[in-house]
C-alpha cells in the first residue's frame, strides 16, 4: 500500500468522522406539550442546528426515545441550560416550523437559531406578539458607475421599531451589532427601562465561539524500528533486527473547539520532544557481526480530530490524526566484529545519518478525560503512531535506492488540560 | 478575541515548570547504557589513551561481555598503521590478572615523538584471539633503546650476536642492528633481547653495536671484535 493511497484513506476517514461518531447525548430536561403539560426526562443535546429541527425525548435512561418536531410541542428545555420554543417563522419566503432558542424572556423576547453551515438568525418578538427577523443583508451602491457593497443593517431599524416606546435606547441601538452578546444586552436594557416590577430571564450564558485549552503531558513510549527495504540492499543494514526501545518524552497539546457548533468534536495539535536509543544487531556478511547504536533527539508534531464523549466526569476520548517526526539530533555508530578463522577484529564506524530526517504518518489515541473541575481536566491516553521516512544519503552507503525508516510507537500519555 | 489572547498568555504562565520537566525527561533518556550482545568470545572495549608524555603513554581496556576466566593472555598492540595486531606491530602482554573487567599498561618505548599511533587491546582464549577497536593518539616520545650487554664479544660472518637490554621492539621490522656499516639479520626479538646474524663479509676491526628502534639509535658501550 503506497503512501498516497494511505493518505487518501486517512482523509476519507477524517471527512466521515462526524457521521461515524454522531451519537446521542441525553441530558436532563423537560418537554412542554401543546396542552401545557410538562414531561420531565432526558433530551438529546446536539448542536444548534439539530436542536432547532428536532427534539428527541425519553423518560429515563432506559426508556425508548420519542421524536418531536417543531409545532408538535410548545417547546423543550435542558435543565439550567438552553430553552427552545416552537415558532412558525418565515425563512426566505417560506413559512417553516422551527425550535427557536429562547435567549431573553422579557417585555420583548429574543430568539435565535442557526442552520448547519449558515449564519445565525435572530428574532425579536414585540410585546404584542409580532415576530421580526433581525437581518443585516448586503446591498450595492452605484457611484460614478462603480458598484460598492455595503451592509444594510435592517436590524437597527427593526430594533428601534420594536423598542419604539423607549427612545432613550436609540443611540445604543445604533451601536448594536448583530450577535448574541450585543442583542441580549440591548433586549435586557429595554426590559429594565420599561419594566420595574420583575427582571427579564436570560436563559443561558452563551458558550464561547472558540475555546482553547492547553495541556502539558508526559509520555512513555515503546517504539519498534526497522528499515523496511534493507533486506535486499546487500549491505550491513541487511538482516539487522532492532529491539523495541522504551523512553520518556514530554509535550504540550493545544485543543481547539467550537462549543457552539459541537462540544464533542475538537481539533488538537501537539508538540512533543524526547530522546531515544535504538539498538539492533545482525550478521551480514556471514563472518561479520554488526551492532547498531542510534541515538535520536526528536520533535514530534501531531494534529488531528478529537472526539470527547460529552457527559459525565470520566469522558472517553478518541483522536485520529497525522504526525511528523523531526530528528533534531542524530548520533549513530555501527560496531563490527569481523571473524577471520577465530581472530576477531572489532571496529567502529560512524552511522550518524542513517535514519531519515523527517518521518510522516498517522496516529490514533484512545483515552479518558477526567473532568475534575471546569478548569482542570487530567487525562490519560493510549496511542499508536506509525511514521515512515526515506533517507537517500545515509553515511557509508552509496546505493541509489533510499533507505526507508519506519517507527511504530505505542505510548501512554498523562497530562492536564487547563 | 482579546480574552482568548489573555487566556493563552495566562496559560503559558502556568507552564513555567515545563523546562524542568524537559530536563528530567532528557536525563532519564540519557541514563540508558548502551547495549552489547553476548558472544561466544569475550568482547573488549578500547578506552582512550591517557597520560601521554615524552616518557610514553598509558593504554586501558574493558572486557564488556563474556567470561573473563576464559582469557588466557591479554595485552596491547600498537603501531603507526591503523590496524595493529600481533603479526604486524609491536605489542606487550600483561602478566597481571584482569580485575574488575579491565586491564591497562604503561608503554614507554618504541614511540616516536609527534607521530600518530594506533593501539588496540587483545585477549586470547582457547579458540579465539579478539582485538578491540583501533584507537589513535599522538605520541610525545618514549624512552630510547638501551643495550646493557652483548655476547659473544667477538666473531665473524654468519655468527649470531645476542644483545640484552631494554626498550627493543618485539616487532622485528621496527628494530635495526648495525655493526660498522653491516646490517645484521634479526632472527629473534623482544623487549629485552635481540638476536642477530652477522652477514658474510671481509671486514675486521673493533666496532660498537648500534641498535635502532623506530629510528631511535643507541650504541653499545663495549666494542665487538669482528674478524674475517
Amino acid at each position: 500500500m503506497n503512501l498516497f493511497f494511505r493518505l487518501n484513506l486517512l482523509l476519507l476517514f477524517f471527512f466521515c468522522i462526524p457521521d461515524l461518531i454522531a451519537q446521542t447525548d441525553f441530558r436532563p430536561g423537560y418537554v412542554i406539550t401543546n396542552e401545557n403539560d410538562t414531561l420531565k426526562g432526558m433530551i438529546d443535546y446536539r448542536g444548534d442546528s439539530r436542536n432547532s429541527q428536532i427534539c428527541v425525548y425519553k423518560e429515563n435512561e432506559t426508556s425508548a426515545s420519542k421524536e418531536y418536531l417543531p409545532g408538535k410541542i410548545k417547546g423543550y428545555r435542558f435543565l439550567e441550560s438552553k430553552y427552545y420554543v416552537s415558532k412558525n417563522i418565515l425563512v426566505e419566503g417560506v413559512k417553516k416550523d422551527l425550535f427557536l432558542e429562547f435567549l431573553v424572556n422579557g417585555i420583548a423576547n429574543l430568539y435565535y437559531y442557526r442552520e448547519f453551515n449558515d449564519n445565525p438568525h435572530y428574532f425579536i418578538e414585540k410585546r404584542d406578539g409580532q415576530l421580526f427577523e433581525l437581518k443585516n443583508t448586503e446591498g450595492l451602491i452605484e457611484k460614478n458607475f462603480v458598484h460598492y457593497s455595503h451592509e444594510k443593517k435592517e436590524y437597527i431599524g427593526l430594533l428601534k421599531y420594536a423598542f419604539a416606546d423607549c427612545p432613550q435606547l436609540f443611540e445604543t441601538i445604533d451601536n448594536t451589532t448583530l450577535d448574541t452578546k450585543s442583542l441580549v444586552n440591548i433586549t435586557k436594557k429595554y426590559h429594565n427601562y420599561v419594566c420595574n416590577d420583575e427582571k427579564c430571564i436570560i436563559y443561558e450564558k452563551r458558550l464561547p465561539v472558540i475555546k482553547l485549552r492547553f495541556a502539558p503531558y508526559l509520555s512513555m513510549n515503546a517504539t519498534s524500528f526497522n528499515f523496511i527495504n534493507s533486506n535486499h540492499l546487500n549491505y550491513y543494514y541487511q538482516e539487522v533486527k532492532y529491539q523495541i526501545t522504551s523512553y520518556p518524552s514530554i509535550g504540550i497539546r493545544m485543543n481547539t473547539s467550537l462549543p457552539q457548533t459541537s462540544e464533542k468534536l475538537s481539533f488538537q495539535v501537539s508538540a512533543e520532544i524526547g530522546r531515544n536509543y535504538i539498538y539492533g544487531n545482525g550478521n551480514y556478511p556471514e563472518n561479520t557481526f554488526n551492532e547498531f547504536h542510534l541515538h535520536n533527539t526528536f520533535l514530534t508534531g501531531k494534529g488531528g480530530f478529537k472526539y470527547t464523549y460529552p457527559t459525565g466526569k470520566l469522558r472517553p476520548t478518541m483522536m485520529i490524526g497525522a504526525n511528523m517526526i523531526m530528528l533534531l539530533d542524530k548520533e549513530g555508530k555501527r560496531m563490527q566484529d569481523a571473524n577471520y578463522n577465530g581472530t576477531i577484529y572489532a571496529s567502529e564506524y560512524e552511522e550518524k545519518n542513517l535514519i531519515a530526517d523527517r518521518l510522516y504518518g498517522y496516529n490514533l489515541d484512545l483515552g479518558i478525560d477526567y473532568h475534575l473541575s471546569a478548569v482542570f481536566v487530567p487525562f490519560i491516553t493510549i496511542g499508536y503512531t506509525s511514521s515512515t521516512g526515506a533517507n537517500s544519503k545515509p553515511a557509508s552507503y552509496n546505493k541509489s535506492e533510499p533507505l526507508i525508516s519506519k517507527f511504530k510507537t505505542l505510548n501512554i500519555n498523562v497530562g492536564l488540560y487547563f | 478575541m482579546l480574552d482568548y489572547i489573555f487566556n493563552i498568555i495566562s496559560g503559558a504562565r502556568r507552564l513555567k515548570f515545563l523546562p524542568y520537566l524537559v530536563i528530567l525527561v532528557f536525563s532519564l533518556s540519557n541514563c540508558e547504557k548502551e547495549k552489547i550482545a553476548t558472544k561466544e568470545y569475550p568482547r573488549i572495549k578500547t578506552l582512550d589513551a591517557t597520560d601521554i608524555n615524552e616518557k610514553g603513554v598509558s593504554f586501558r581496556a574493558e572486557v564488556v561481555s563474556g567470561n573473563v576466566s576464559q582469557i588466557k593472555k591479554h595485552g596491547f598492540v600498537w603501531s603507526q598503521r591503523d590496524d595493529p595486531n600481533l603479526q604486524n606491530s609491536d605489542g606487550t602482554y600483561i602478566d597481571e590478572l584482569i580485575e574488575n573487567n579491565s586491564f591497562q599498561t604503561r608503554v614507554d618505548y618504541n614511540l616516536v615523538k609527534d607521530k600518530i599511533y594506533f593501539f588496540r587491546p587483545f585477549v586470547i582464549t582457547d579458540n579465539y584471539t579478539v582485538y578491540g577497536k583501533s584507537v589513535s593518539f599522538k605520541s610525545l616520545g618514549s624512552n630510547p633503546p638501551d643495550i646493557t650487554d652483548f655476547y659473544p664479544k667477538n666473531g665473524k660472518g654468519l655468527d649470531t650476536i645476542t644483545i640484552t637490554g631494554d626498550n627493543f621492539s618485539s616487532y622485528a621490522p621496527d628494530n635495526g642492528v648495525l655493526l660498522n656499516n653491516l646490517s645484521l639479520r634479526l632472527i629473534e626479538c623482544n623487549k629485552t633481547k635481540l638476536r642477530a646474524v652477522i652477514p658474510n663479509n671481509n671486514t675486521s676491526g673493533l666496532f660498537q653495536i648500534r641498535v635502532f628502534v623506530s629510528y631511535i639509535e643507541t650504541k653499545s658501550a663495549e666494542y665487538f671484535r669482528l674478524s674475517e
